[in-house]
């Protein structure tokens, strides 16, 4: 928590729209990029980082000063795609149950600009198209946790604030998670051993 | 450590978000239990593929288009509260008025004026009184703590006028001050000493000055001049 979200905070309380955007200034690509990887698609994100953003702009008065806003932003984020998944009633939800999706194509999506990329873009490309596919198979909640750990770095007692579980539920849903992308992964994961077999 | 528990506590192992007993505990099982040893590489390797994704740029389109919705949400808070929402004082008289109507209905008949005319009423009626002198005093010293705050605030201030007083007296080792006393009037702190072995002494400070004086405090004269301490 730092004293500048305070002071920010106080600043916007005032109607000081560039103040709420100095404020979220800090979090915009790191809520772009959950937003990517939970929807898959450019312009979902785009539009859901978009509109959390307004909400916290919108609801900024139930925000208490001096906690983390960071997690308070995320937090929306979160809630407002899984409201948006459940009122989308063509959008199935994923259990473990279901048979894992394979790459052939069976999501169908918009791919993101990767302007970083050096020469081997196709390569890496094809990499993170199939590590999208199977985070996207994931059920929401794991993949809600693996992404906040392992892409964007929050700590477990972070995470349990954002999605308001215990550690003991953002330890299990991060392990579960992994261990559902170890097997859609597999060919990635254990290139050797599955080489060895295969020979 | 059964390789279920272990298994079950791998993930946290890796991330090292595990206590020291069972991170502890887990890596003694890693050390002998070559199942759960693959279970852990698998794990590994896992969380470093995630790794290699690569975080991505926000669209450039991202802050203006955001900045025009932003906008539009001000200006429409701007015009909704007025008419909208009554505001918080609003709320806050409009409850004090209902609190006082309970008052004025109960005393005024209903339910007061049956209770008035009961002889048990008739007998609780001074017991009330009773209740209401010995409360008395709390509210009283309710009502003048803020006065007692104040007063310690003046007392913060009449801190330094001791320091200097201590001051004073360092090079006179034998004086006698046979009392120390404070006026405060306004923003001026004036303070007082007898001794029997000189003349009475007077020292007054605004209490609003900031600037150091430079000057060391003038024992010989009656009025001191005071290093005056920034708060």
């Amino acid at each position: 928590m730092l004293n500048t979200e305070a002071l920010a905070g106080v600043r916007y309380r005032e109607n000081d729209v560039r103040a709420f955007e100095e404020l979220v200034r800090r979090y915009d690509r790191k809520l772009y990029n959950v937003a990517l990887r939970l929807t898959g698609n450019p312009d979902e994100a785009k539009d859901l980082a978009q509109e959390a953003l307004l909400r916290a702009y919108r609801g900024f008065s139930r925000f208490q000063l001096g906690t983390s806003f960071e997690k308070w932003l995320f937090r929306i984020a979160s809630n407002l795609y899984i409201d948006r998944l459940r009122k989308q009633r063509n959008v199935r939800f994923e259990s473990l149950d279901e048979p894992v999706p394979t790459a052939s194509g069976q999501v169908e999506k918009a791919l993101p600009d990767w302007s970083n990329n050096p020469e081997d873009v196709a390569e890496q490309n094809e990499l993170a198209d199939e590590i999208q596919a199977a985070l996207q198979s994931l059920p929401i909640n794991y993949r809600l946790a693996v992404i906040l750990y392992d892409l964007e770095g929050f700590s477990y007692e972070e995470i349990s604030g954002i999605l308001r579980c215990s550690i003991g539920t953002v330890r299990s849903r991060i392990h579960r998670g992994r261990r559902l992308l170890r097997e859609k992964l597999a060919p990635y994961v254990k290139p050797a051993a599955a080489a060895g077999a295969r020979w | 450590m059964t390789c279920e528990k272990a298994m079950s506590l791998m993930s946290a192992y890796l991330d090292k978000e595990l206590g020291f007993d069972e991170f502890r505990q887990v890596e003694l099982h890693l050390a002998y239990c070559e199942a759960c040893s693959q279970e852990y590489e698998s794990l590994k390797a896992t969380k470093e593929l995630l790794g290699t994704l690569r975080a991505a740029e926000l669209p450039r389109e991202f802050w203006p288009e955001l900045r025009e919705r932003l906008g539009a949400v001000a200006a429409e808070e701007r015009v909704a509260p007025a008419r909208a929402r009554p505001t918080s004082s609003a709320r806050r008289s409009s409850a004090r008025q209902l609190w006082w109507r309970g008052i004025l209905r109960r005393a005024s008949g209903g339910v007061g004026g049956s209770l008035f005319s009961s002889p048990m009423a008739k007998a609780l009626v001074p017991a009330f009184l009773v209740l209401v002198l010995a409360a008395l005093p709390m509210v009283w010293s309710a009502h003048r703590r803020p006065a007692e705050a104040q007063m310690s605030s003046r007392i913060d201030s009449i801190e330094p006028y001791f320091r200097d007083y201590v001051i004073s007296e360092y090079d006179r080792p034998l004086s006698d001050k046979t009392s120390v006393g404070f006026v405060v009037t306004g923003q001026a702190v004036t303070m007082y000493t007898s001794d029997l072995l000189g003349p009475s002494s007077k020292v007054t400070r605004a209490g609003s000055l900031r600037e150091a004086s430079p000057s060391p405090p003038n024992t010989a004269g009656n009025e001191y001049t005071l290093i005056s301490y920034p708060r």
